[in-house]
């Protein structure tokens, strides 16, 4: 049999060169085919040189490991390289995918390269059905790391575009075509509309209390009853009052 | 409650709780004036003083509502006019629903008596209440203050805390330390500085002594440190430069506040990019405010990106450290990339 071949793939440069020197102590037969230095080079290495391992550390520029490893359609082992990334150990634990940590040692890298020897050799079966743990993986990996909500609002000055944050912000209102941003230090215009601000904004700090509204609720003094019977909410540190709709009236009817 | 500020809404309840209040004060003075045999029986009395009390009560109430705007010494002519208005017509109303002719009652007490009975009376109740509102409204404030000092409290130990976790990010650490064991056999010289600047990173943001008095040129040699240890991870994909005017070092200026910055602009802006790129320190200090700016030419802002704790603790920090006049500004670097600006008052701790 042909010795196996392997690609390492990190986009430390120090990190390939210690990998590579423990590798050729503990397993010299191994060929390194190729180093790549970001996920997209990972990829066009593996389609070229075909190695039976791909070393894949996760956080890479270009593609992470893991997305290297989804699109990889030639029969290759793959084991990560991490430095430290709970979540992703986690799942590899479950889906009993190889890895290995940062700093690399020997003991786990035997052990490691065991696995992998007998795997090749036919002795141990391959892990059936790769791109499925992969994809199982990355729902894994996406739950655990969601973007979580919108904290900061573009708003285009001129040239300039600033970033408001979005704690900084007591209500958004629409007006025609946009919608204000209202802050301490003045009003800014954006082009999002109230709907989508709705959405994307954290619910339980921002209530929606009218169709054109959004308030921020830790900006709220009081809420009182106009002789009219509508609610009306007062501003911390700003003389403005909004009204708040009917349809929105119950959000305060515990209060 | 009556002479509340023009911004303040006058509400239902609030109403309906003046009303009531007239009503039981009127009774009370119906059974005084009974008492010292000052006009009719009780309930000649009782009738007429509530008739006084309820139209000063409506008089007041239709002032309020309808001059809402008015400044303070307008207001004060509405409410004085609404108190004559009020005691004369509540004593006509009176007069006829309790049968008595209302000439026989501006005859037997004079116009001026019963005039001044009224705004005596009418006075006392306004007066009684707006002190009791304004009694139950600095309680209200004093309470609202200390809520929000313990929750500035409260944010300033949580801030703390995670600047603490965030200086020994994991990642960080281990990748680090692969890099130096790494070097150890290839390249020991770098291996070595390489831990130097590493050593001088970790003294720099776990001292506690930092934390009280620390300057600008500290800060910057940590971030020069930081950036040293990313040179010889990132190679060729890192470039940086640092530019502090001299006279800006000894300036003292809380730690691990930049930092983040830097952090960010390395994890978010640069490490994601095949090519890298550049990133720039730079302080100036021009009419009176400190900028501290942090400018990458990465990925720019990415809806996402700023999800991470970094920069919510910063501006959390700067809220408690200097209220208003703290400021954290981000800003699209052209023709990509990140700006992050601190902005303080300069000369202050």
């Amino acid at each position: 049999m042909a010795n196996p071949k392997a690609i390492i793939a990190d986009d430390e440069e120090q990190l390939r060169i210690y990998l590579k020197s423990k590798l050729a102590d503990i397993w010299p037969e191994l060929i390194i085919c190729g180093e790549a230095q970001n996920g997209l080079a990972a990829l066009k290495l593996i389609e070229s040189c075909r190695p039976a391992i791909a070393f894949l550390d996760i956080k890479m520029p270009g593609l992470t490991g893991i997305e290297v490893a989804q699109q990889i359609n030639t029969d290759c082992r793959v084991v990560f390289i991490t430095a430290f990334d709970q979540y992703a150990i986690e799942a590899f634990e479950n889906e009993a995918v190889d890895y290995i940590l940062k700093p690399v040692t020997d003991k786990r890298l035997k052990k490691t390269i065991n696995r992998l020897k007998k795997q090749i050799s036919g002795i141990l079966d391959p892990p059936a059905d790769f791109s499925q743990t992969m994809d199982r993986l990355m729902a894994a990996l996406n739950d655990k790391q969601s973007p979580g909500y919108l904290k900061w609002i573009r708003v285009r000055h001129g040239e300039e575009v600033r970033l408001i944050a979005s704690d900084d912000v007591y209500y958004f209102k629409a007006e025609d075509k946009y919608t204000v941003v209202r802050t301490r230090a003045g009003e800014s215009l954006i082009k999002k509309s109230i709907r989508q601000l709705s959405e994307e904004l954290d619910p339980d700090q921002f209530w929606r209390i009218h169709r054109g509204t959004i308030i921020s609720v830790d900006r709220i003094a009081r809420v009182s009853r106009s002789f009219a019977g509508r609610l009306i909410i007062s501003l911390k540190d700003l003389p403005e009052t909004l009204t708040v709709s009917r349809s929105y009236a119950q959000l305060f009817k515990h209060m | 409650m009556v002479m509340k500020s023009a911004k303040e809404q006058l509400t239902m309840k609030a109403a309906i709780k003046f009303l009531l209040y007239t009503v039981g004060f009127d009774t009370l003075i119906a059974i005084f004036l009974t008492g010292i045999k000052f006009g009719g029986g009780f309930l000649i009395n009782f009738i007429i003083s509530q008739c006084i009390g309820l139209s000063i009560c409506t008089c007041v109430l239709i002032a309020h509502l309808f001059f809402e705007k008015a400044g303070p010494l307008f207001k004060a002519i509405l409410m004085a006019a609404a108190l004559i208005i009020g005691s004369l017509g509540g004593s006509y109303l009176g007069s006829v629903v309790s049968g008595m002719s209302p000439d026989i009652l501006f005859e037997k007490h004079g116009l001026l008596q019963l005039l001044f009975l009224g705004v005596m009376f009418g006075s006392i109740i306004t007066y009684f209440f707006s002190s009791r509102e304004q009694i139950a409204e600095s309680q209200a404030r004093i309470q609202e203050e200390k809520i929000k000092r313990l929750t500035s409290e409260k944010k300033a130990a949580e801030a703390n805390l995670k600047m603490l976790q965030a200086q020994i990010e994991p990642h960080f650490l281990f990748n680090t330390l692969s890099n130096v064991l790494s070097l150890l056999d290839t390249n020991p010289q770098k291996g070595k500085s390489m831990l130097v600047d590493f050593i001088q990173y970790l003294r720099a943001s776990l001292s506690k002594i930092r934390e009280e008095q620390a300057n600008l040129g500290q800060e910057m040699d940590m971030i020069r440190a930081y950036l040293g240890i990313f040179k010889v991870r990132m190679g060729d994909r890192l470039k940086y430069k640092i530019d502090l005017p001299k006279h800006l070092s000894a300036v003292s200026f809380p730690p691990m506040l930049i930092q983040p910055l830097v952090e960010n602009a390395i994890k978010h802006g640069l490490e994601p990019k095949v090519d890298g790129g550049e990133i720039l320190i730079s302080g100036i200090e021009k009419d009176g405010l400190l900028r501290l700016a942090v400018v990458d030419s990465g990925g720019g802002f990415i809806e996402g990106r700023e999800s991470g704790m970094g920069l919510s603790n910063i501006r959390e920090r700067l809220q408690s450290l200097y209220g208003e006049s703290g400021r954290l500004i981000l800003e699209e670097n052209q023709p990509h990339g990140l700006k992050a600006t601190i902005e303080v008052p300069y000369g202050k701790p």
